[in-house]
């Protein structure tokens, strides 16, 4: 049977905190963390992020259990930092360069979108799902006080935040985080060149920079660009775009899980995260293999260790032959600029509508003026 | 009938947008790419749920998604439209909400023009002009740009006079920001006289108001261009991330559905629903859950 989609339980260890929350989630702790932390009644503190959980009732009360987390943001953004260290929305006006970014690996697995006035938008969703990552082994964070070597500012006014170098900073030993996610076939195999399902990938202007770039990270020649239906849709409509084979859709998942083995999060401040072991299960019916169930996970420590083969990947879309889609294409756009040419005859009718709304009034505060002259 | 479990983890959902005045893109066929117009102060509508509860419309699209469906944005102007049995059956959808918690997410925005509102948010260099630090706006001006902002000619002339002035050799001794800084303190010399009467004429004048310290405010060699554009910190927004379970009713014929599908799907913001378990469908759930609730759209101005 064929594989729609992986899903994938990892665990990472480290030690001290990877992934901070703003000030204001002390207020947040204070309530839910059970203890009472001094700390967090100061505004010089700084808070991990955190997870809470209901665990039960006592004497009619709820009671919480609260652990660290890295946000799914975080694992994300470290994923891919090497491919990406740095992003400017300036890209979007060096198309040569943009063509090369979006048709990395990073770009074609983490998604992208770049939208700007007097720009041709473009976006792809992430075929990649990952979760939040919640500690659980039972290390209890505690709150450290810290210096900073800095010269100490003069208050200007009296209502000015005095410089103090004196800070609280949450600390922890030893951390264990689980998370998962899954990798979607579908959203992975297919970079469309079309707005019709709101998810124009790349400026059809510069296919062939794009093909280009495409052909360079995946190392094999890819198809012409043509019209595709999504199987499963009933209200499918062809779509332009590009279809990845089943091998290369395999070749970009074992990037992915390059990326995912060797994934380590290092934080400045002396806390860092590393993956300890990822697992991994294939989906074929979503009303069978549960991602829940432990039956069909297996290791993997490098990208070899997949069992995915391309042949067992799930091909969702179906290639239509160009003249229906054009056919198609042309009927929609004339009901498109009917629906234009009335919107533009109801924005007329009101603006008319407004006129006489406005002449109205103005009649009606004439007569009242008068009869104050009078 | 059958009851599908379906999981979702950590789904969030910013405050409203009015509020937060966010710098979030969107992607819209009307051309609109801001969720928040600061120059008009209007936010694009959005449908807002109370806490803990989901709104039919985002149901309906998980649904969609989850049986091989297309999603259909519900504010934003797109090409088609979904199968609408999708929101009948969202509304017979049960669901338990877990504990949902404030999170903070850094946000970030492009800087670049003199326009840029408040002014602090363009990036300031400072130059030692007359003895003072005065404030200049855009990034480091370092050789290179200074060729691509004046041209070869231009460039040649000011490296001459600058060797001739200064009597070293410049590349190697001063730093862009340096000779310009040099010029400065020489600007009574014949020689600076002369290059300054020529970075006088347009497209060089804010080189000759920097040199000659005449309306900094004014020089704006750095952030007219959108390729010298720069990305910033603009502060924290605020998301709530919830977990939910939600049971789903669900017929032979939507069962087949759903095993057309891949299983998992994306739910708001960076949350993953998956489904996880099928069981059939008892009065228990109906008794700990509660229906989707019709979103209310809001549209009125900040």
């Amino acid at each position: 049977m064929s594989v729609k989609s992986l899903w994938f339980k990892a665990v990472m260890s480290g030690r001290g905190i990877v992934n901070y929350d703003s000030g204001d989630a002390r207020w947040a702790l204070k309530e839910y963390i059970g203890r009472i932390v001094k700390a967090l009644g100061y505004d010089n503190v700084k808070v991990a992020k955190h997870a809470i959980k209901k665990t039960g009732e006592e004497n009619g009360k709820p009671v919480y259990q609260i652990c660290l987390k890295v946000s799914s943001a975080c694992i994300r953004h470290s994923i891919f930092e090497s491919d990406q260290p740095f992003h400017n929305p300036a890209i979007l006006h060096a198309p040569k360069v943009l063509m090369k970014l979006i048709s990395s690996v990073a770009g074609l697995l983490r998604g992208y979108m770049f939208e700007s006035k007097g720009c041709t938008g473009i976006k792809r969703k992430s075929p990649v799902l990952i979760t939040d990552a919640e500690q659980t082994n039972n290390s209890v964070s505690t709150f450290d006080i810290g210096t900073q070597c800095a010269p100490r500012e003069t208050k200007e006014d009296a209502d000015d935040p005095s410089g103090l170098t004196l800070h609280y900073k949450e600390c922890i030993c030893e951390t264990v985080f689980e998370f998962e996610g899954a990798v979607d076939f579908n959203l992975l195999q297919f970079i469309s060149l079309s707005q019709m399902y709101d998810r124009l990938a790349v400026n059809p202007d510069y296919l062939t920079e794009y093909r280009a770039g495409l052909e360079k990270t995946l190392g094999s020649p890819v198809s012409d660009k043509a019209w595709y239906i999504f199987k499963t849709a009933t209200n499918g409509l062809p779509e332009e775009g590009l279809l990845l084979s089943q091998a290369q859709v395999v070749t970009l998942i074992k990037e992915f899980f390059q990326r995912l083995c060797g994934l380590c999060i290092i934080r400045g401040g002396g806390g860092y995260a590393r993956i300890n072991s990822v697992q991994v299960k294939h989906i074929s019916n979503p009303l069978t293999d549960f991602p829940a169930s432990l039956e069909g996970y297996y290791k993997v420590t490098t990208p070899d260790d997949l069992k995915l083969k391309p042949e067992d990947v799930e091909v969702f879309y179906d290639e239509v032959a160009e003249g229906e889609a054009v056919a198609l294409y042309a009927d929609i756009e004339s009901i498109k600029s009917v629906q234009e040419q009335k919107a533009k005859e109801d924005k007329a009718a009101k603006k008319e509508l407004m006129k006489a709304k406005k002449a109205a009034k103005a009649a009606e505060a004439t007569p009242a003026t008068t009869s104050t002259e009078e | 009938m059958k009851a599908v479990k379906i999981t979702i983890k950590s789904a969030g959902v910013f405050k409203d947008p009015r509020i937060s005045k966010t710098s979030d893109k969107m992607y819209d066929l009307n051309g609109v790419t801001s969720r928040y117009e600061k120059r008009s102060q209007e936010a694009t509508p959005y449908i807002k749920v109370a806490d803990g509860k989901l709104s039919v419309g985002h149901v309906a699209n998980l649904l969609r998604v989850l049986c091989g469906e297309r999603p259909v944005p519900q504010i934003r102007k797109v090409l088609f439209k979904g199968d609408s049995s999708f929101d009948q059956w969202a509304k017979e959808v049960r669901v338990i909400s877990g504990i949902s918690l404030e999170e903070t997410m850094t946000s970030r925005k492009s800087i670049g023009g003199l326009t840029s509102s408040p002014p602090s948010q363009t990036a300031t260099h400072y130059y030692l002009l007359d003895g003072e630090q005065v404030a200049v706006k855009g990034g480091l001006m370092h050789w290179d740009r200074f060729i691509r902002a004046v041209g070869k000619e231009m460039y040649q002339e000011f490296v001459k006079v600058m060797g001739q002035v200064s009597g070293k050799d410049v590349r190697s001794s001063f730093t862009c920001q340096q000779a310009m800084e040099f010029l400065n303190v020489h600007k009574e010399d014949s020689r600076v006289v002369c290059l300054l009467d020529l970075l006088k004429k347009p497209p060089y004048t804010s080189f000759y108001n920097l040199i000659s310290n005449t309306k900094p405010e004014s020089i704006t060699f750095h952030v007219s261009n959108d390729l010298n554009k720069l990305l910033v910190c603009s502060g924290v927004e605020k998301i709530k991330k919830s977990d939910y379970i939600l049971w789903v009713p669900a017929t032979e014929a939507q069962m087949e559905q759903l095993s057309k599908g891949t299983g998992i799907a994306t739910f708001h913001e960076g949350g993953v629903a998956c489904i996880e378990d099928v069981e059939d469908w008892t009065e228990i759930v109906e008794a700990q859950s509660e229906l989707t609730v019709e979103g209310e759209l809001c549209t009125s101005q900040s």
